[in-house]
């Protein structure tokens, strides 16, 4: 008993002394990696030769064997910490075999082999390892804010900000562009690729290099990341404002599962943006198959360019022209699968996680049944409120756009095409505007009361939870439910069997009447600086921007580098959201003990 | 025993009575359905001496039709108990007018020299007739609204039968100079019920001393019959179901708790408005430069008119060019004095009321204090939170579009005038926005700062309760205050105090919601059907054709017919509310039979 005692104690000890190394062993991981990424930016960035490729070479290979050794010892360490969950501890056993792997194959030189390939393109294979440990290391800090005390706000806004900045000076470097950009396209480009919003004052794929290339697909990975996770965590914070009692009532919030399982969630949209995207980029390689590229290399990063481009919802396209380019044009295979992509990605992500856990339940049903013989297990319905407000919204809507868009289009920018090439360009078109940004039609020859439309839609927006930008489809359909009522005369707002809470009905108003305030303020600055332009193009390109769609009547290069500035700033606050920007300056938690007396407005 | 008899005989013929009080008043209803029509023919068109014979026999019979049964009501009036005085007393001065005007007429009249004053004997029976009438058709409607109507239908369908007999009359040969299209009479009609102001007609050239007595007509009803109506509609609401909380809604719009306290508020309403305008056209009659005018008639007519365009918001002109003149816009003190008439119109009868009272016990106080030494009487909250919203919000409002339209047009649409004039003038366009729509400034030449702050402006429009349009001062407020407490984090929309009910602010929420959503779906429109206009000027003509504020950049006379119709639409639906004009379509049901459990929705 004793024994025991003294062996407890010693264990406890242990934990406290395995713990402070394990920090240690963090902050100089985090440190680490921090300094080679810079290296790697550096060594891309500004060397165009293979000047000092073996100094560079050596580097790497040295910070991979430190990562390797220090990484085997915290892996120890953690041994002696049941608390930490299992998933982290075999995602770290990977990296650890991953990086013993890199050691040995780029020490030893070959001559022949698929080894002899890696020991040349080896920062292909390399660099995507660092940037991996890079994220997991911020990721980690990143959960630590989360559990403080910080206002989620802030956090959002720094994050954007952040990672615009970054972009802004990768873009740059001497080695991501041709000849060189100006700061405020860079910082425009990087900023629209990061709030995933799709509008470019320079080709994507005449000015930048394939480096360049490679930073906005980073960007708009982690801006689509970023959105869908952020928008999650920020949902659990309100959601988290309802009392216990009514949590027990609902059952479900954001994602339909505890409050608790912020962290898990995260993982389940990181692999599930993984999951659709690598799909869709075998979609896109095989459609577009016949496509003279250089070499094989280019047609994957084109193939995985857009499939994140459209699962994000950017609307970046590697192609003069965009989709208008002639290749392109006419290939309807790879814009239905753009258009699906872009949906996915829009509809939102408890939607897509539910038709992800159908289709994953069937697999495994089909695998039971041919394998074991057993029988089909269903799996609930599990759409909540929310799902099924965003799936009937986004359902309405595109079916308005599609009866709309053909009404005013069919002869107009879609009549030389096929009637297949009509049909697939009429669905596109009409998903397009909530909030991708691709347009497989001319957008300079489209009619005005389709522009109007155009605003209409992007306005609205794509559905919460996703990577759309706009006021999102629930807003707006919980607003026309309250005017309903209103109208009827009715007291409170329902949907589905439920009542819509006042909480719920006053930020649809505050976002609402916020983003057409600051759509204003920002029409009203670029029109000061550019009254050369037609107003509808400037509205148009301020709706496009602030609601991170992407779609330009065409007027986007014209603009004078103020007005770049101030559509960069109308990407960002649409982005992160107004009322988020703003209640990061103003928020205060408090809780008052009396209540004024209530009164009604004469309106 | 004797009075017992006495009440079993008014008892015993109460059925009797009833009766012959009901066939007496079916006999007048009938009576004024059929006058009118002759009337309106004999104004309308010009007669030959045949048909004057038969016209003057026609009001002889009428005369003498009203006043058998007038003296049949006023019998009847001395048995009824029930009835108020004050109706048996105006049954009775009827009666009298109606002998007397017998008497004038009659060959071996006393007072025969009386009617060689008078040019024509219509224009001494026409008001008086119309003035039976009006009382008749006035009593009646109280029945009428009592029924279980729905009252948005009501107020709709009125809205429409005035325009539309607006626009008859104005179709008549005698209203007009020249030929004009039925949308043409018809959207001047709606401009003048709506009290907006937008017209496609010279009101000076094209329409007869008739047709301007006819829009002046159609101005007064409009602006009183909004409010009335809206008395009306809280009649309605003090039926049997209706909540304690309307009741406090309609007590907050009428100040008042009974019914007959309604009544009285729109007695009140009337007289306030009659006096303003009295002594608005008296100011006017004086400030403005008799050279101007062939007689001191036509001077008079001015004011009146003026007078009454400026109070009911309209902003109807019936001088050339209208205040944009170059003899009227270098007068400052008459610009000013409309301003005030503007913004007392604007203001909303509920404050004035409110105002009304205060000032009414602050005097009581006094003369108490001063002369029977008796404390103050402090009544507390006297000025409700309504009336301090919409006074601070009107003040805000009114400076922001002084000074942003001074400091802006300094230089450009104010150049013309010294600095003085640029004050005034200046601060007449900032209450003109708001929504009268008199043009002294040229509109289509205005800066770009100056545009957004007038679009702004006509947006927000008046206050509640009052004669001019937009989505009222109130709504504007709580859509700031909601999203800047929503960002600070507070729980409840706290304004002065006060706690903003949640039906309050869905109701903000709506009327917001649905002024974007029609304007831009008007934009859209006119953009399609008139293509040729730039975006700027329809979007200036759909906000103010909305607010009712009648504003333009000068493209309304060159408007297609489908674009005039949108407009006319557009104004009926921002006269009578967005909320009101659905609510008359559809059933409302007051009636919450279930309670779901409440539900936050995720944007």
């Amino acid at each position: 008993m004793k024994k025991l005692d003294s062996f407890k104690s010693w264990l406890a000890r242990l934990q406290t002394f395995s713990k402070l190394i394990i920090r240690l062993i963090d902050w100089a991981l985090l440190f680490s990696i921090i300094v080679v990424i810079l290296v790697m930016v550096y060594d891309f960035g500004f060397e165009d030769t293979y000047r000092d490729a073996e100094l560079f070479k050596r580097f790497y290979v040295s910070y991979i064997s430190f990562y390797t050794g220090i990484g085997s010892l915290r892996f120890i360490f953690n041994f002696f910490h049941q608390e930490k969950p299992v998933r982290q501890k075999i995602f770290e056993f990977i990296l650890l075999i991953l990086f013993a792997g890199a050691y040995e194959l780029m020490t030893q030189n070959r001559s022949q082999g698929w080894t002899a390939f890696f020991y040349e393109f080896y920062p292909y294979f390399v660099f995507p390892l660092f940037i991996l440990v890079f994220f997991y290391s911020i990721s980690k800090n990143a959960a630590s804010f989360y559990r403080k005390n910080m206002n989620p706000a802030v956090l959002l806004v720094l994050t954007f900000f952040i990672l615009s900045g970054v972009g802004t000076l990768g873009l740059l470097l001497p080695n991501s562009t041709f000849d060189g950009i100006s700061y405020i396209d860079a910082l425009f480009t990087s900023v629209s690729a990061v709030c995933i919003t799709g509008l470019i004052v320079a080709d994507t794929a005449e000015t930048f290099t394939f480096f360049g290339q490679t930073i906005i697909l980073l960007l708009m990975q982690l801006g689509g990341l970023g959105v869908m996770t952020f928008a999650g965590l920020l949902g659990k914070m309100f959601a988290s404002g309802v009392s216990f009692q009514q949590q027990m009532i609902l059952k479900e919030t954001i994602l339909g599962d505890k409050l608790s399982e912020v962290m898990n969630t995260i993982y389940k949209i990181i692999l599930i943006t993984f999951l659709v995207e690598a799909i869709g980029a075998l979609g896109i390689y095989i459609s577009t198959w016949e496509y003279p590229f250089d070499n094989e290399w280019h047609r994957i990063f084109f193939a995985v360019f857009h499939s994140v481009s459209a699962f994000c919802n950017a609307g970046f396209v590697l192609a003069e022209e965009g989709m208008l380019h002639p290749y392109i044009e006419t290939n309807y295979s790879f814009q239905l699968v753009i258009a699906v992509l872009f949906i996915m990605g829009g509809i939102g992500f408890p939607v897509v996680f539910a038709f992800y856990s159908q289709v994953k339940n069937f697999i495994r049903n089909v695998f039971r049944k041919i394998f074991f013989k057993k029988r089909f297990h269903h799996l609930a319905h599990t759409l909540g409120i929310n799902s099924r407000l965003m799936i009937w919204s986004s359902l309405v809507l595109t079916i308005t756009s599609i009866l709309f868009i053909a009404l005013f289009e069919w002869n107009n920018t879609l009549s030389h095409h096929s009637f297949f090439g009509k049909i697939v360009g009429l669905f596109f078109t009409a998903a397009t505007p909530r909030s991708a940004g691709f347009n497989v039609v001319d957008m300079t020859a489209i009619a005005y009361p389709t522009a109007m439309f155009y605003m209409l839609m992007m306005w609205i927006g794509a559905s919460p939870g996703g990577t759309g930008g706009g006021i999102k489809t629930t807003t707006f359909s919980i607003s026309l439910l309250n005017f309903w009522n209103i109208a009827k005369g009715k007291e409170n707002v329902n949907i589905f069997g439920r009542e819509v809470g006042q909480e719920s009905l006053r930020r649809a108003y505050a976002i609402i009447s916020l983003s057409i305030v600051l759509m204003g303020l920002f029409t009203f600055l670029v029109y000061s600086f550019d009254g050369q332009l037609a107003l509808i193009h400037i509205v148009f390109e301020v709706f496009s921007a602030f609601n991170n769609c992407g779609l330009s009547l065409g007027s986007s290069g014209e603009f004078s580098p103020e007005s770049k500035f101030i559509l960069s700033l109308a990407m960002f606050a649409g982005r992160v959201g107004t009322l988020t920007l703003l209640s990061a300056f103003l928020y205060k938690k408090k809780k008052n003990n009396y209540q004024y007396p209530s009164q009604e407005i004469i309106f | 025993m004797k009075t017992g008899f006495y009440q079993q005989l008014l008892n015993s013929t109460l059925f009797y009575r009833k009766k012959i009080g009901k066939n007496i008043s079916g006999v007048i209803l009938y009576t004024g359905i059929i006058y009118f029509f002759v009337f309106v023919f004999d104004l309308g068109f010009g007669q030959n001496s045949e048909e004057e014979i038969y016209l003057r026999t026609f009001y002889r019979t009428i005369k003498w039709v009203l006043t058998i049964a007038f003296a049949g009501r006023n019998i009847l009036n001395i048995f009824n108990r029930d009835k108020d005085l004050k109706i048996k007393l105006l049954d009775f001065g009827i009666l009298l007018a109606l002998i007397f005007m017998i008497q004038l007429y009659s060959p071996n009249s006393r007072f025969g020299h009386f009617l060689e004053i008078l040019p024509s004997y219509k224009y001494l029976i026409s008001p008086v007739f119309s003035f039976i009438f009006l009382v008749e058709y006035s009593r009646n409607a109280v029945s009428f609204y009592s029924r279980r109507l729905n009252p948005y239908l009501i107020l709709v369908l009125s809205f429409v039968a005035i325009t539309f007999l607006g626009g008859i009359l104005l179709s008549l040969p005698n209203s007009t100079y020249r030929n004009l299209t039925l949308v043409d009479t018809l959207f001047t009609a709606t401009g003048a019920v709506c009290v907006t102001g937008l017209t496609v007609i010279d009101i000076s050239k094209d329409l007869t001393l008739l047709g301007q007595i006819i829009i002046l007509g159609l101005i007064q009803i409009g602006g009183l019959g909004i409010m009335t109506f809206a008395a009306f509609i809280g009649f309605m609401f003090s039926g049997k179901n209706v909540s304690f909380q309307q009741r406090l809604i309609l007590r907050e719009l009428a100040n008042s708790q009974k019914m007959n306290d309604v009544i009285s508020a729109v007695y009140k309403i009337v007289s306030i408005m009659l006096l303003i305008e009295g002594l608005g056209a008296l100011m006017i009659y004086h400030l403005v430069p008799g050279e101007l005018f062939d007689s001191k008639n036509d001077q008079m007519f001015f004011a009146v008119f003026h007078s009454i365009s400026a109070f009911c918001n309209a902003g109807l002109s019936n001088f050339p060019e209208g205040l944009h003149h170059v003899d009227l816009r270098f007068q400052p003190l008459l610009l000013l004095n409309m301003s005030f008439l503007i913004i007392l119109g604007g203001i909303g009868f509920p404050i004035m009321l409110n105002f009304y009272d205060y000032i009414k016990l602050w005097l009581k106080n006094r003369w108490n204090f001063v002369i029977h030494k008796k404390r103050f009487l402090h009544v507390p909250y006297l000025i409700n939170l309504n009336s301090r919203l919409i006074l601070y919000v009107t003040g805000i409002l009114l400076l922001t579009g002084w000074v942003g339209i001074f400091v802006f047009e300094y230089d450009n649409a104010l150049r013309e005038f010294d600095f003085f004039e640029k004050l005034a003038v200046a601060f007449f366009t900032s209450t003109t926005t708001r929504t009268a729509g008199f043009g002294v400034m040229d509109f289509s030449i205005i800066e770009f700062p100056t545009y957004i702050l007038i679009v702004l402006l006509m947006w927000i429009g008046a206050s509640p309760g009052g004669t001019g349009g937009g989505v009222k001062t109130t709504t504007f407020s709580v859509m700031v205050m909601n999203f800047w407490s929503l960002a600070k984090g507070d729980s409840h929309l706290i304004i002065q105090n006060r706690k903003i009910s949640s039906h309050s602010i869905n109701k903000s929420f709506a009327i917001v919601l649905a002024s974007l959503l029609w304007i831009g779906f008007s934009v859209l429109l006119i953009i399609y059907f008139d293509p040729q206009l730039t975006f700027e000027e329809v979007v200036f003509e759909s906000f103010s054709a909305f607010s009712t504020a009648g504003l333009t950049q000068g493209i309304t006379k060159g408007l297609s017919d489908g674009s005039k119709v949108v407009i006319m639409l557009l104004m009926l639906i921002g006269r009578v509310g967005s909320i009101a004009f659905i609510s008359a379509f559809i059933f409302r049901s007051n009636f919450a039979r279930v309670k779901y459990p409440q539900q936050e929705i995720q944007f």
